[in-house]
């Protein structure tokens, strides 16, 4: 077999796996793509048409179509239609069946998780020639710019980028003698447990620790950090080494031994009801904490993730933009002219406030609007904790459905008597089998 | 002992009731809930918000969805229904080579889950140019095996005699199933009909697939769009929203319930 043949059938093993195997039918072979189905309005007529697909809802829709517009308005050549396609998940599988129909929007939303799949379907195009005076790769974030960098090139441009945060009652914990700043370690919240579970709420005795059921394994990557271990070196699982089985212990016992923690369908909304004094969420979930704290007359703190042994770990989440390899060449350029629009400081920072997402780039910090923005303290929090931040252990990011398989153990060990070393050693080989599908093509794009 | 009987059989009357109306009851009474106050646990609302439904109206474009989720609903049912009817005709009534091959090979496609179908599907109507069209939503749609099924197994109760005088007296099959077998089975067409219009109403994952413009975009579909997985969601306009879009359903079927009961077991048993 030669060596052009075998990374076609590899490439499709890999595709197959990802459920995508329609991608593969048409790698390497060069019939000619359309922009997929849109509407440009009258006025608009005579520009050039660029389809931006992305998964935002809610008030984070609202200021990026107030972005779009003023973007639209700002120039005379460029007409950027923003269309909506679901979640992040949904998005992407719609995207891989897009690319088979040879119809692809031009630059596409994609998760930390979801673009790692769609570069090594080898559908995305790298940023490094569009960069040019006005804006530099250095101006985002490092952090943000290294975690889409492969093999030396940009795939994907950072845009709502998230990171956990420690969200608490900040009255509870002032009633109970408490630190108003938070704990700093998770041994310091352990011995916090009981005066915080002697108070009373509208609820009865709180829980100390509401456990999230969506995204366990993003949350309990900063404990793995902290206890010196990783889920991953590269596509080599490590769930069946110390520190990570020590760092599963320690929440387990929390649970079952302390009584102070719990599986929680919806954290936030039990702090708000009264049920729990703590939650780990997202940056972006402060607005609704707000809220719940109004309807629940107390204070909310949010501090950065609890250390152990002083070692502190915070991952990164959210989504960056990438733009399709298969979009003509003059839609591509002007889908970069609306890029560098998003990266002005000023949009960025405008973003960062109406949507609680980080600011990407840099000089976002010192404008009006942010400045005046993080006047709230808890604001502050995900800002300054950001410099902290790494991107998660590979595993969880590129491995198809590896981050739900995590999730689903982790919740199983959070609500049964199941052993850690156990449900560990089985979700090691689990992983690692995942990880054997893909480690052909992982190798060809990433060594 | 009577007595207990029937204190037991209303008991499990208003168990049910209860389990059937509260979340009803709760999406009713959270719509009109100030935002602040939703996660409080309450029975009654403090006061009726009606911002909740502005805002939730207002955070997408429900007018022109609510014309598509109509357009779409009705042209999809009508056009699903005439094919049921036809289709299950030739079923029940008709000898062609293969019949028995071709409807065993209909129940299995029963078997085959919908998400399996979504990417040929998607092919197609992107090799025909109908992404984000009407008849790229509808259309692939329309072949309902479930109704054909549910006709069919309806269409074979019906006592042939009737069907055979008809044949004597010169009728032709079109005529036999306009004047004979369709008012005989009133109830099952209704039900059909009305599993079809809620299944159109209520679909989400096909026409957020196969469409892309906010302009095309069903009801189903908005819903999502004033949510957000990580950000704020602003949950009065949620349950609101979610108010206006399931009231069409719940009328329709208000309307056609009586027909639906006596539809769902009229072909229980063959008799």
């Amino acid at each position: 077999m030669n060596s052009n043949a075998r990374a076609a059938l590899s490439r499709r093993t890999l595709l197959g796996a990802l459920g995508l195997t329609g991608v593969a039918a048409m790698s390497g072979c060069a019939g000619s793509f359309q922009q997929t189905a849109g509407t440009v309005p009258g006025k608009y007529a005579k520009r050039q048409h660029v389809v931006f697909w992305h998964s935002f809802g809610g008030t984070p829709l609202a200021v990026l179509t107030e972005l779009v517009a003023k973007f639209n308005a700002s120039q005379s050549d460029i007409y950027v239609e923003a269309q909506f396609q679901g979640s992040y998940e949904m998005t992407m599988q719609k995207l891989a069946t897009a690319i088979v129909a040879k119809q692809v929007p031009d630059i596409c939303v994609l998760s930390e998780i979801t673009w790692r799949k769609i570069h090594l379907a080898d559908a995305l195009e790298p940023y490094n020639d569009f960069f040019d005076g006005d804006v530099q790769p250095d101006q985002f974030i490092d952090q943000f710019i290294d975690e889409g960098t492969v093999q030396g090139k940009l795939w994907w441009l950072p845009f709502a980028r998230s990171t956990p945060i420690f969200y608490y009652n900040k009255t509870l914990f002032e009633k109970a003698g408490l630190s108003a700043d938070g704990p700093e370690s998770w041994e310091q919240l352990q011995e916090w447990a009981p005066a915080i579970m002697r108070q009373k709420t509208a609820a009865g005795r709180p829980k100390v620790l509401a456990l999230g059921s969506t995204y366990a394994s993003w949350y309990l990557q900063s404990n793995i950090w902290t206890w010196g271990g990783h889920y991953s070196n590269g596509l080599d699982v490590k769930f069946d080494t110390k520190p990570v089985q020590a760092a599963g212990q320690w929440m387990v016992d929390f649970v079952r031994k302390h009584q102070a923690a719990y599986l929680s369908q919806k954290p936030d909304q039990d702090m708000g009801s009264g049920i729990t004094a703590c939650y780990l969420s997202s940056t972006g979930g402060l607005t609704q904490a707000g809220l719940n704290a109004k309807g629940g007359h107390y204070q909310v703190g949010t501090a950065f993730l609890p250390q152990h042994d002083g070692n502190f770990g915070c991952p990164t989440g959210g989504s960056g933009i990438g733009v399709l390899k298969y979009a003509a060449k003059s839609r591509k350029e002007a889908a970069w002219q609306f890029l560098k629009f998003l990266a002005q400081p000023k949009n960025s920072a405008h973003w960062t406030v109406g949507t609680g997402y980080l600011p990407v780039v840099k000089a976002a910090q010192q404008e009006p609007e942010l400045i005046k923005a993080t006047k709230d303290k808890n604001y502050l929090t995900a800002l300054k904790q950001l410099p902290k931040t790494q991107p998660q252990d590979l595993i969880r990011l590129i491995v198809s459905s590896a981050g739900d398989t995590m999730d689903e153990q982790l919740t199983k060990l959070y609500s049964s008597n199941a052993s850690v070393p156990d449900v560990f050693d089985r979700l090691d080989k689990k992983l690692g089998s995942l990880a054997d599908l893909i480690r052909e093509t992982y190798d060809s794009h990433y060594k | 002992m009577k007595t207990v009987g029937t204190g037991l059989k209303y008991l499990g009357l208003i168990v049910v009731l209860v389990l059937a109306a509260v979340p009803i009851y709760w999406l009713l009474s959270t719509s009109v809930t100030s935002p602040e106050k939703i996660f409080q646990f309450q029975w009654f609302p403090d006061g009726l918000n009606w911002q909740n439904y502005i805002d939730g109206w207002k955070s997408a474009p429900f007018g022109a969805m609510y014309k598509n989720s109509i357009i779409v609903t009705l042209a999809g049912a009508l056009i699903q229904i005439c094919v049921a009817i036809l289709s299950s005709y030739a079923f029940a009534f008709l000898d062609f080579p293969g019949k028995r091959i071709v409807f065993l090979i209909f129940l299995g496609a029963m078997m085959v889950p919908g998400t399996v179908v979504l990417m040929p599907n998607f092919l197609t109507i992107a090799a025909l140019g109908w992404v984000n069209t009407y008849a790229g939503i509808v259309i692939p749609g329309v072949g309902s095996v479930f109704a054909m099924f549910l006709l069919r197994q309806h269409m074979l109760t019906l006592s042939s005699e009737v069907t055979d005088a008809a044949k004597v007296d010169g009728a032709n099959h079109l005529r036999i199933l306009w004047h004979v077998v369709l008012p005989m089975s009133r109830p099952m067409v209704v039900t059909v009909i009305v599993v079809a219009l809620v299944e159109k109403w209520n679909d989400f994952v096909w026409p957020l697939v196969s469409t892309s413009t906010d302009s095309m975009r069903t009801l189903p579909v908005g819903l999502l769009m004033i949510k957000d997985a990580q950000g704020f969601t602003n949950w009065g306009a949620v349950m609101a929203s979610s108010v206006f879009i399931v009231v069409p359903v719940l009328i329709v079927f208000f309307i056609a319930q009586r027909q639906i009961i006596a539809g769902l077991t009229a072909g229980a048993t063959k008799g």
